[in-house]
């Protein structure tokens, strides 16, 4: 079982916005480091598992600058095997779907593994984009895999939502995207993570990869901290009190049939 | 070009799904500010499962449905090519999906299907002078971003879900759209999942998208073991236990409790958050809930922006005390 394992590098504080000459720009916080979007960390974790049980080889991939490289280390100290970096600044799902394609097209994988959503786009849109562009079935919010490598597919149960699941089996090659909770998270030591920053990941260009950047469809034309729908009424003071004051203001509510 | 609009019924175990009514209003905002289109509604099911009638309330213009046994229950794979078909063929100026389980498969889908551009989760989508603006949460929720593209052809959007959806109701219905068959055959688009079983909750747990009264937990109970006094807080008000997604992942609590756009939607008369702190994922499960009350120990924490009451303060000495308080007023003895 040979598995891409496409993953975010994601920034967990909130950038600044700055005027760039009248264009709004997202700029990181100085010194805020990369880290593996958590979807993405179970993605990893999953693949070594299967990895583990089935043979084969885990590859991961990121689409992003040199900094986010980071978190390939912590893929690799998770126990992937190679690493592979696509060279681009920030880019629209679509645009790294189509990127991931082109690495999925030169290789030869059974299962392609991402996370159901990144913690900063909030879009959940590459998984499905990918497998529309490859033309492969897939499957997301995926949180149980059971490889049935000897038919050729993959048995895999998702979520439907407030407690309903669905059991699908598609063939391989496919796509799967991974809910966080899916296995437990492994936390490398540090010695396998400074292991794992010596051995530096390829990386390839779109134009290497035969995929023209192209340019965003849609811009960013500004941006503002989301608005509060309510200013709550705050209550103070001991816990009692505090008891008294907010049970005293819920009577009506709880009193209501 | 027109500005139709074109948008996919949200529907699960034989029912509509409230957020298919917010899309026909987002649609028809939408067609109002182009200065005119048509409103459609893309109805997916097996034959004869009913779902058309369902559709008089939201009203749509036209409701195009393919039915077929491969698209009775929810096939992802089924779903997203029989959409991407059908958004081929009528050519919309938009294509529309609740981000919900089954937009959030079909959206992206189709978008690179196409191609078309692609506007992912987006709170509210406007037109102004033929650009096409979108807001949308981003960064963790920490901003929420305006993204405006030029509507040269079919865009597709993703819309999230969100509260008082019938009140956002265009002008009365006129007469219920006749229902078209579109001449889309799932069978010949070279599907190959298979759908092998649907498991839903039984009907005897706890379904707390029912219950009036919401006690909802997050990591900022710090331990499983702390969850008794959560239970305690929820039987003294007379409701449930439910989480966020957190606690599902690390299993403490099981998945038909979650609350947000992964879990359930809730509407109960009063939900008291403890140690959430209100991911955009799950305040997208709590828009319809009536008086909203946030205990956390972090006064910025997003869920003080949708509470009524808030408490800044530590959860397991307030638990224990609201506890007290709600057991002495319903007359049952402290302890």
């Amino acid at each position: 079982m040979d598995a891409l394992v496409c993953v975010k590098a994601v920034v967990r504080e909130p950038p600044r916005l700055r005027d760039e000459g009248g264009v709004p720009v997202f700029e990181r916080a100085r010194a805020a480091p990369f880290v593996l979007n958590e979807s993405d960390a179970y993605a990893v974790d999953e693949a070594v598992r299967l990895r583990k049980a089935h043979g084969g080889r885990v590859t991961a991939v990121t689409a992003g600058p040199l900094a986010s490289q980071d978190v390939l280390y912590a893929a690799l100290a998770k126990g992937a095997d190679e690493a592979l970096r696509v060279d681009v600044r920030e880019a629209e799902p679509l645009a790294v779907a189509r990127l991931l394609a082109a690495v999925v097209a030169r290789g030869r994988y059974d299962l392609i593994l991402t996370g159901v959503e990144s913690w900063d786009g909030l879009a959940s849109a590459v998984g499905p984009a990918l497998a529309a562009t490859l033309d492969l079935p897939f499957a997301s919010s995926v949180n149980a895999i059971e490889l049935r490598d000897g038919e050729g597919r993959v048995l895999v149960t998702r979520e439907l939502g407030g407690g309903t699941f669905q059991t699908l089996a598609l063939p391989l090659p496919a796509v799967v995207c991974v809910q966080s909770g899916i296995c437990r998270l492994s936390y490398p030591p540090t010695m396998r993570v400074l292991q794992a920053r010596r051995r530096p990941p390829r990386s390839a260009s779109p134009e290497s990869l035969g995929v023209e950047p192209g340019a965003p469809a849609a811009r960013l034309a500004g941006a503002v901290p989301p608005r509060s729908e309510r200013e709550p009424e705050l209550l103070e003071g001991a816990p009692d009190a505090v008891a008294r004051a907010l049970l005293d203001r819920l009577e009506r509510v709880l009193a209501s049939p | 070009m027109s500005s139709d609009v074109l948008l996919l019924v949200d529907h699960r175990a034989g029912a509509v799904e409230p957020t298919t009514e917010q899309l026909v209003a987002q649609a028809r905002a939408i067609v109002a500010q182009a200065g005119g289109g048509c409103v459609a509604a893309l109805l997916l099911g097996g034959e004869g499962d009913g779902l058309a009638e369902q559709l008089a309330g939201a009203a749509p213009d036209r409701i195009l449905a393919v039915e077929h046994p491969l698209l009775a229950d929810y096939n992802p794979e089924a779903w997203c090519r029989v959409a991407a078909e059908a958004v081929r063929r009528l050519e919309p100026a938009l294509f529309l999906c609740a981000h919900t389980f089954g937009g959030m498969d079909v959206a992206p889908f189709v978008a690179a299907a196409l191609p078309a551009p692609l506007l992912p989760n987006c709170l509210e989508l406007a037109v102004e002078g033929g650009v096409l603006a979108a807001e949308r949460l981003a960064h963790g929720g920490a901003w929420q971003t305006r993204l405006v593209l030029e509507w040269g052809g079919t865009v597709v959007a993703s819309v999230a879900r969100r509260g008082g959806g019938a009140d956002s109701r265009g002008p009365a219905p006129g007469p219920p759209a006749e229902v078209e068959r579109l001449a889309i055959d799932p069978g010949a688009l070279g599907v190959r999942s298979d759908v092998l079983e649907i498991r839903r909750p039984a009907a005897a747990d706890v379904d707390i998208a029912r219950a009036d009264v919401v006690v909802g937990v997050g990591r900022g109970i710090g331990d499983a073991s702390h969850l008794p006094a959560v239970e305690a807080l929820a039987d003294a008000l007379g409701g449930v236990v439910a989480c966020s997604r957190p606690l599902v992942d690390l299993e403490w609590l099981p998945y038909d409790r979650q609350v947000g756009a992964s879990g359930k939607a809730i509407q109960p008369k009063l939900y008291v958050a403890c140690g959430i702190s209100g991911a955009a994922q799950h305040l997208a499960g709590i828009a319809d809930a009536q008086t909203v009350v946030a205990i956390n120990r972090d006064p910025s924490a997003p869920i003080f922006r949708v509470a009524h009451y808030g408490v800044v303060g530590d959860l397991l000495e307030l638990l224990p005390a609201l506890t007290a308080e709600a057991r002495r007023r319903r007359g049952a003895p402290a302890g």
